[in-house]
């Protein structure tokens, strides 16, 4: 073989191997606003596109089905496997973990209203009235009990992303739902996943960073929805056991839960809620456990975590507890 | 040995790795340049279209046709929030003006976001925001 010939397969294949370095990536995206927010999908990997599709169909049944039980009493509801089988799993949460977080409250958000036009302050009886209809473990609905999924939703939804990121053949994703995430797969490069949290005392910028592998992750806080009145700030979160938005010091909490474990979605949205609604009191408790991680930030500017991954922001003026 | 180096390369070889060369460098210089041009905006989409691409640098009161019942502004430090809107809840008013790439508005009701994106790219900014 000539000299020539050798420089020409060497040069082809410098251009091929350029030519494949610079073909894009299979990855995709899609948004929509689903559980009361909005949905930010991207997927990378060969069936990338089939995955998105199968994610995107199954949010949309998943919301239909939490919206159809707003207003509706739940002994009316017609029978759904989605809403059947995420109550069990948040009720065997409750039993795991405590029953601060209950999704038979929907008789007490609705009648606060907040998050709608008119949100209002209950008298007392009628708080009464609302708290009577909720329910515990596996008891029976009541006249009068409502649904509501909304401390819930995202991660009983990223779950089953999961499972059909799984079933597809796909190397990493980022299923965003603002409050609660999923990061699945490898990235390129092996590169940890990077997750900001707002940082809850100005509402925007971030108080740190969680560089972590594939996990689920939620925040709780009460920084953006909630509703003033008579001077006093009344957040979206409530406290079942007064029937009132709850009074936490606490402004932000997050929990950090592994890709691989079982139902780790709807693990991780009821357990950011429920710590953040017992506030720095029982915070010690959390941090012992050793299936998640926390990152907790109270309304002094203290954080509480055992996240490992965590960075916190130089200048947001956060300091460790 | 003149005449060996001459057969080694001659025009077509010339031409050929000219060519090659020419296509490795748009593959990675090119993106390169077109990305140091870009700088940061606010993405207003509305149902998923995109409504607007605003400059950070334009301070004002912005109102588009596509989106009927809220309006924009861009303060003098370059952040962008919701000045007005007619939904239900207005969490959207409620959020913070933004100005760094990757934070974002949203308002459900009248499924609208503004997010700050940069072309840049930016090892430090995460992959996602928590809020």
């Amino acid at each position: 073989m000539k000299i020539r010939h050798l420089i020409e397969i060497f040069i082809t294949a410098a251009a091929v191997l350029a030519f494949a370095s610079c073909a894009p990536e299979k990855k995709v995206s899609a948004q929509s606003f689903v559980f009361d927010t909005y949905a930010q999908l991207t997927v990378s990997g060969i069936g990338a596109k089939e995955a998105l599709k199968e994610i995107s169909e199954s949010f949309e049944d998943m919301n239909g089905a939490f919206e159809l039980c707003y207003g509706t009493d739940a002994l009316s509801l017609p029978e759904n496997e989605i809403y059947k089988s995420c109550l069990e799993k948040a009720n065997a949460l409750s039993e795991r973990y405590g029953n601060g977080v209950n999704v038979t409250c929907g008789a007490l958000t609705e009648l606060w209203g907040i998050s709608t036009p008119e949100p209002k302050v209950p008298t007392d009886e009628e708080i009464t009235d609302a708290l009577s209809t909720v329910i515990y473990g596996t008891e029976k609905f009541l006249p009068g009990t409502r649904l509501d999924f909304g401390s819930v939703a995202k991660g009983y939804a990223c779950d089953e992303a999961y499972s059909i990121l799984q079933d597809t053949n796909t190397d990493y994703a980022v299923i965003n739902l603002s409050s609660t995430i999923l990061m699945y797969g490898e990235k390129p490069g092996g590169e940890k996943f990077r997750a900001g949290i707002t940082d809850p005392l100005t509402g925007k910028g971030y108080m740190g960073i969680i560089e972590t592998d594939a996990a689920f992750i939620s925040t709780s806080g009460g920084y953006e929805r909630y509703f003033e009145a008579d001077g006093i700030r009344y957040c979206h979160i409530l406290d079942i056991k007064t029937g009132r938005p709850v009074e936490t010091d606490l402004s932000s909490v997050t929990v950090i839960v592994p890709a691989e474990t079982p139902d780790g979605g709807i693990m991780s949205d009821f357990l950011s809620t429920l710590i953040f609604t017992e506030g720095t009191e029982n915070i010690g408790k959390w941090l012992a456990y050793e299936e998640f991680e926390v990152v907790a930030a109270d309304v002094n500017g203290k954080i509480y975590t055992d996240c490992g991954g965590f960075i916190p922001d130089e200048g947001s003026g956060y300091k460790y507890e | 040995m003149n005449d060996k180096n001459r057969k080694l390369l001659n025009i077509r070889d010339t031409i050929i790795i000219v060519c090659i060369i020419a296509v490795i460098l748009m593959c990675f210089i090119i993106p390169r340049l077109t990305e140091s041009t870009l700088g940061e905006y606010a993405l207003i989409t509305c149902g998923g279209k995109t409504a607007a691409k605003l400059d950070l640098d334009g301070e004002g009161i912005y109102t588009f046709p596509e989106i009927k019942g809220m309006s924009f502004i861009i303060d003098d430090k370059r952040h962008i929030s919701v000045y007005e809107s007619d939904c239900s809840d207005h969490t959207c008013m409620r959020t913070f003006p933004i100005s760094s790439p990757g934070e974002v508005i949203i308002c459900v009701p009248n499924k609208v976001t503004v997010e700050i994106i940069s072309e840049l790219p930016d090892e430090n900014k995460p992959d996602v925001i928590l809020r």
